[in-house]
């Protein structure tokens, strides 16, 4: 899931440029992007999260937060970017990650947390979040240059949180067990 | 001079907002390994008590079952067989007083009754300590116990031993045998097969035993499953003899779904040590 989030940003911000061509496509893209970027994050931690209310609850929110981002789509001010659903967003997917962090610090499972791919993917999405928390909020508040002058702050955290996506995918093929190899390393034993 | 204010105070507040978020999550992300490493090594310590208990409690009641019927053995093998076989001797003399055809007939089944009594005890005895394990190892006890399934004739038993030039230390090769015996009687006495085959091999430093049989079995969740429960005692003892012997146990099917398999992972014994 992670890998196909991954990519189709890649080329979602990529063609940004095409895609945002007037008013309504531009609020289209921004909306749909914090849409899909919410559903994607709160995926990985939908499955990651053992508790089966909890999980109930995140479908709740996430359903309520999926029909305020259509209210806010037709009756929301638009400026620049949809300052108030990436706030939501950010607050919301925080919520969950400290309650991933939680559970796991409830229930240790014997392996170290560097061993759970879960572990990376939450410390990027985190910093991603927490880092262009702020840019995102007052992008509709500050002048236009400024903007354009400090945006590379959203960039930072996005390559922060690629890096470790990245080490999240690597730790996730490493640590997850093959039956095919586990079955090669028997030595012949009749019949097999 | 106010817009300048302004945004100068917007930008401060972008500043000192991601810098407080971002030292937040590091915080919170430090916190969380830092308070995991601790709950672990806790754990570990636990955790490591608990084995070495755990393997104490076994070693000892396992050692004290293979005392006891060692002792057995060798009471039964030493002492009743020669006092069964000096009382057919009495019985011999003691019938001369007798006409001819009773002390015959008296002889005859006294000593068929005694004879079969010798058998019966030396039996008791081999099955307790078999003496082909402890004089000749794993493979000759196997092969003798799986000569007697087929001599029986209802289920054709076979075993092949591939590598098995370095034997098991004889503590190794006795749990290993009880473990195969159990399994075995297990298979003859639920499973109605037809046939049963087990078969040896090493690996990096690991043994493996494998045993074959088309009847009913079991797989590695009822196995879990019985262990779990009150009932399968002879189970529970396989569990406590593969930790033990620090192996693994594995029930499963064929992939053609034809046969049940049952897979035993040892570690071979360090060669260094004593």
């Amino acid at each position: 899931m992670i890998a196909i989030y991954s990519l189709t940003f890649f080329f979602v911000v990529l063609f940004e440029n095409l895609l945002t061509t007037d008013s309504f496509s531009k609020r289209l893209y921004y909306q749909s992007f914090t849409f899909f970027e919410y559903l994607f994050f709160t995926g990985v931690f939908w499955f990651a999260i053992k508790n089966v209310n909890i999980r109930k609850v995140i479908i709740i929110i996430s359903i309520a937060f999926s029909i305020f981002q259509i209210v806010y789509f037709f009756t929301g001010k638009f400026k620049r970017i949809d300052s108030l659903p990436i706030g939501i967003e950010t607050i919301l997917i925080l919520i969950y990650i400290f309650y991933f962090f939680y559970e796991q610090i409830k229930e240790p499972k014997g392996k170290h947390l560097s061993e759970n791919y879960c572990f990376w993917f939450a410390i990027g999405i985190l910093i991603y979040l927490s880092g262009s928390f702020f840019i995102n909020i007052l992008a509709n508040v500050m002048e236009k240059h400024e903007i354009i002058k400090y945006w590379y702050l959203t960039y930072i955290a996005d390559i922060i949180k690629n890096i470790f996506i990245a080490i999240g995918l690597f730790v996730m093929a490493r640590h997850t067990p093959n039956p095919e190899k586990i079955k090669k390393s028997l030595p012949y034993l009749d019949m097999n | 001079m106010f817009l300048l204010q302004a945004n100068t105070s917007t930008t401060t507040a972008l500043f000192l907002g991601t810098i407080g978020m971002l030292v937040l999550t590091i915080g919170l992300v430090v916190f969380i390994i830092m308070h995991q490493r601790r709950v672990q090594r806790f754990q570990q310590k636990l955790q490591q008590m608990e084995i070495e208990q755990q393997k104490m409690m076994l070693n000892a009641s396992i050692k004290m079952q293979e005392e006891e019927r060692q002792r057995l053995a060798a009471d039964l093998h030493d002492d009743a067989g020669p006092l069964l076989a000096t009382a057919r001797l009495y019985l011999n003399e003691n019938l001369v007083n007798q006409d001819k055809v009773h002390q015959l007939q008296s002889i005859f089944q006294a000593r068929q009754i005694i004879d079969d009594t010798i058998q019966l005890i030396r039996n008791i005895s081999h099955d307790l300590m078999p003496p082909t394990l402890k004089n000749f190892g794993l493979e000759s006890a196997i092969n003798d116990l799986f000569q007697k399934i087929s001599g029986s004739g209802t289920v054709n038993a076979s075993q092949r031993f591939h590598d098995y030039k370095d034997r098991l230390k004889p503590e190794k090769e006795l749990l290993v045998f009880r473990i195969v015996q159990e399994l075995i009687n297990n298979i003859l006495k639920h499973s109605n097969s037809s046939f049963i085959h087990l078969t040896q091999n090493v690996h990096a430093d690991k043994f493996y035993l494998r045993i074959h049989h088309d009847g009913r079995g079991i797989v590695q969740s009822d196995f879990e499953k019985l262990n779990k429960s009150n009932i399968g005692l002879g189970l529970k003892n396989i569990g406590s003899r593969i930790r033990l012997l620090q192996g693994e146990i594995l029930f499963e099917k064929d992939i053609s779904q034809t046969y049940y398999k049952v897979t035993i992972e040892v570690p071979k014994d360090d060669p260094y040590s004593s």
